[in-house]
């Protein structure tokens, strides 16, 4: 069952680990949903079509950054709310991708091809034969493990370099910046772009391990990554253990379909159940704070 | 002063012009200022005379619309900050721009980082070389700390290190002593006059005069916009300043209220700024206060933003509040018109306490408030004249709870004509002239029948003829036995219009005057905190 789960969270992990940075550079990017979409469906058509799963990701990665980049544009270059642009990214990626699957292969539904090549799993030159501790460490799909790496790097960057510092001064305090003499939409663009390599890395990963790209493969997933986010206190660490947090709910509801006496639409939903309660207990712990001053000034 | 002459100056601003379109003010005109090595110099004006304005200029955080910088002779264009930091020039804003939440060396470094080995950032050294720099000019500060935890002249200290750290040959100081304690402001001086000795550039903004006389070796006096002098240090004195500060009657910025003293009163008094402003009430009406602020204290974190200020009013009188701005008016504002609950002391009205009462509740007991903020606060600027206008009535407007056409644009063509609103019901109040917005405010605080009337800062943006409006507004509410608190950074206004005045300065009643004892001159000594020093050279206490 865990490692079930962690099959499931990687691709939550990773597109969360992009929008971590998006969001501690001060740009709460709501599309991942989205952009992780067309990742998912970059990278299927890629893989099928080069036989290369390194092509496909490498094209989902490279479809989520351009689509991040263009919210960038939208958001930093023309001034427009973030939130409605997130918004018009996520509705683009719904309706463009059955459009253009129609244009290529003549359907908007699922896509299967023959031959498709699918994640492998890592295979270790060495081997220990605890039971527990292998079942958690091996054997896994190469997403887990990338996963975990990008956890560690996403916090490297973040924490220890100083284009780390630049992303969370900016989110913090972007006039910090600009009388340093930096340029805080610089590095917000850069945020939302990672944000975008993420999620469409973490699409690619969805769609490559299931080896078919269905519409609606996300199915909330991106939402789900965002609450992660949250969830996990804004930090890499956090957002791995948020992100392993859900992937287990979603185990359990699966396996727990025709065991306990639950209509299955109610289990199905318990992530998202879970997700909501996540970010109410979130506003709730946030909210408070001085309530003495009835005016703001 | 190791000024030489003959070697061109480092920096010059010739004719820097800037206009801010939205406040409708010239915030520099035609300002030149000489920036010499090795010289701090000082660079005064009350709040608004565009003293940062034009610092914000030269450190590249605003374009000028016309006017030049030259560095070292040679015509430059500063388009960011980073254009000026490149060229050596350095600004320590009033309100450091810092992230709260990361350490004190992460934020000094913040575009100038050391890098170690793997790309990632050198931490052992940036934090050494703050250590080094801290000790070498006596900073208590500790690179470790988190900003959010630093008090706040401490938070001073640290942006003049991070300054420090990058080097400047000019650096620009916003009002930096304003959180110090006197021990802090003496390690600050010392610290200047040690950067000047090494050939460094200081300028020096503030309007504490007795600083300037301590550090400065030149000083430029700014007055709405424009240069109105410059002074070697050893030329000048206290009091020219002061003067030159706050302008006399004869400036021409105070042609309008001359021309009003000249239409409403006759003109004797205002010749000599010394003499008592008109109207004098020697006897000030006796009686129990009507409205009054007891003991009050408001605080940010530990910051003291009002502490123990008692005042009161009685009816058919004027208490003139006024002071220099971030001297507390605002916060006593808030108190007063019950939009903040202060952390101590009460508001009282008819010896009944109100502190904790809502800004409603403050207006069903007769307290009507005039906001300086009338965009956001004031008034709303979407809704109709007419929708404002009825904000604070129902009584008589509605029929069975449904608002009835014909008494609301009864109600609303009376105050309209009563107030000389020169605008159709229908239009939305952003369409008005600041003046009409102004009336259009003051006739719906008056519709409550009120007792008290709050006035914050009523003449901002006005023109002559609604300046004249508001005014004649005052004093007829005055004589009808209305209380009245006029809270104003106008010395001008204060005097011609109040009966007794309160000087605020840095959170506190510096003193109250009544009659002879309101002076142009006495109220610019307390508002500039001259007073300690006056006081004793004069042996005169204050009322």
């Amino acid at each position: 069952m865990i490692a079930n789960s962690l099959g499931i969270m990687a691709p939550i992990l990773i597109a969360a680990l992009g929008g971590l940075i998006s969001e501690r550079a001060g740009v709460l990017n709501i599309s991942l949903e989205g952009l992780m979409l067309t990742g998912a469906f970059a990278a299927v058509v890629v893989t099928a079509a080069t036989g290369s799963i390194v092509l496909g990701l490498l094209t989902g990665v490279l479809a989520g950054a351009l689509l991040a980049f263009m919210f960038s544009i939208i958001s930093i270059d023309f001034g427009s709310n973030i939130f409605i642009t997130g918004l018009g990214i996520n509705l683009l990626a719904t309706g463009g991708i059955p459009f253009i699957s129609n244009q290529m292969f003549g359907t908007k539904g699922v896509l299967r091809f023959a031959d498709m090549t699918l994640l492998p799993r890592v295979v270790f030159p060495f081997d220990f034969r605890i039971p527990l501790l292998h079942d958690l460490l091996f054997g896994h799909q190469i997403g887990v493990y990338l996963g975990i790496a990008l956890t560690g790097l996403v916090w490297l960057g973040l924490y220890r370099t100083s284009f780390g510092l630049r992303i969370r001064s900016v989110g913090a305090n972007p006039e910090a910046l600009r009388l340093r003499g930096l340029s805080p939409e610089r590095y917000r663009r850069i945020a939302i772009i990672l944000s975008g390599i993420g999620a469409g890395l973490g699409g690619g990963l969805l769609a490559l391990r299931l080896g078919v790209y269905l519409p609606n493969i996300t199915s909330g997933r991106g939402w789900i990554a965002l609450v992660a986010i949250f969830l996990g206190y804004r930090r890499p660490v956090g957002v791995l253990i948020a992100a392993f947090v859900f992937a287990l709910a979603e185990t359990v509801s699966m396996a727990a379909q025709g065991i306990v006496a639950v209509p299955n639409t109610v289990l199905l939903s318990l992530p998202y159940i879970l997700t909501v309660i996540a970010m109410v207990v979130y506003s709730a712990a946030r909210a408070g704070g001085n309530r003495r001053a009835r005016s703001p000034r | 002063m190791n000024t030489q002459l003959n070697e061109p100056p480092l920096v010059e601003l010739r004719n820097i012009t800037k206009c801010f379109p939205e406040n409708e003010v010239w915030a520099n005109r035609e300002v030149s200022l000489t920036i010499r090595r090795g010289e701090i110099q000082a660079l005064v004006g009350e709040n608004g005379a565009g003293k940062s304005t034009v610092m914000h200029v030269l450190a590249g955080a605003l374009s000028p619309d016309s006017g030049q910088i030259l560095l070292g002779g040679r015509e430059t264009r500063f388009e960011h900050p980073r254009d000026a930091i490149a060229a050596g020039i350095l600004m320590v804003h009033q309100h450091p721009q810092f992230v709260p939440e990361l350490r004190v060396w992460e934020n000094l470094i913040l575009g100038i980082e050391p890098r170690g080995t793997l790309g990632t950032i050198d931490r052992n050294a940036a934090v050494a070389r703050i250590t080094e720099l801290a000790t070498r000019y006596h900073m208590p500060i500790n690179p470790n700390h988190r900003i959010e935890y630093l008090a706040s002249s401490q938070v001073h200290l640290a942006a003049i290190l991070g300054a420090l750290l990058r080097d400047p040959q000019v650096l620009i100081l916003d009002e930096p002593t304003a959180p110090c304690s006197d021990h802090e402001v003496e390690l600050l001086f010392g610290l200047l006059r040690n950067l000047a000795e090494q050939g460094r550039a200081l300028i020096l903004i503030t309007h504490k005069l007795r600083e300037v006389f301590a550090i400065a070796d030149r000083v430029t006096v700014m007055r709405h916009g424009v240069n109105v002098a410059e002074r070697a240090i050893s030329e000048t004195t206290i009091s020219e300043l002061s003067t030159l500060m706050v302008g006399e009657d004869c400036q021409v910025d105070s042609d309008d209220l001359r021309l009003l003293h000249a239409y409403r009163e006759p003109p004797a008094s205002n010749a000599a700024p010394d003499k008592p402003a008109q109207e004098v009430r020697e006897a000030a009406p006796e009686g129990p206060p009507l409205f009054s602020i007891r003991n009050v204290s408001l605080y940010e974190g530990h910051l003291p933003l009002l502490s123990d200020v008692s005042l009161s009013v009685r009816s058919g009188t004027i208490l003139g509040i006024t002071g220099i701005r971030e001297n507390g008016l605002e916060y006593l504002e808030d108190v007063i018109s019950g939009s903040t609950i202060p952390d101590s002391g009460e508001v009282v009205i008819d010896a009944k306490r109100i502190t904790e009462f809502s800004p409603r509740r403050f207006r069903r007991l007769g307290i009507a408030y005039v906001p300086t903020d009338r965009l956001i606060r004031g008034a709303s600027m979407d809704a109709s004249v007419q929708e404002n206008l009825i904000l604070l009535r129902r009584k008589g407007l509605q029929r069975r709870g449904v608002f009835n056409r014909k008494s609301l644009d009864g109600f609303s063509d009376q105050l309209k004509e009563r107030f000389g609103i020169s605008a159709s019901l229908k239009q939305p109040l952003r369409r008005l002239s600041g003046g009409n917005i102004q009336k259009v405010i003051l006739s719906r605080e008056l519709s409550i029948g009120a007792r008290v009337v709050i006035f914050s800062e009523p003449s901002w943006g006005l023109d002559f003829r609604s300046k004249q409006f508001v005014y004649r507004e005052i004093r007829r509410l005055r004589d009808a036995e209305t209380a009245i608190i006029l809270i104003s950074a106008d010395i001008d206004e204060i005097l011609s219009l109040s009966d007794e005045i309160a000087v605020m300065f840095r959170g506190s009643v510096a003193t109250e005057l009544r009659g002879r004892a309101r002076t142009r001159e006495r109220i610019a000594e307390y508002m500039l905190g001259l007073e300690q020093a006056l006081d004793a050279a004069t042996d005169e206490g204050s009322p």
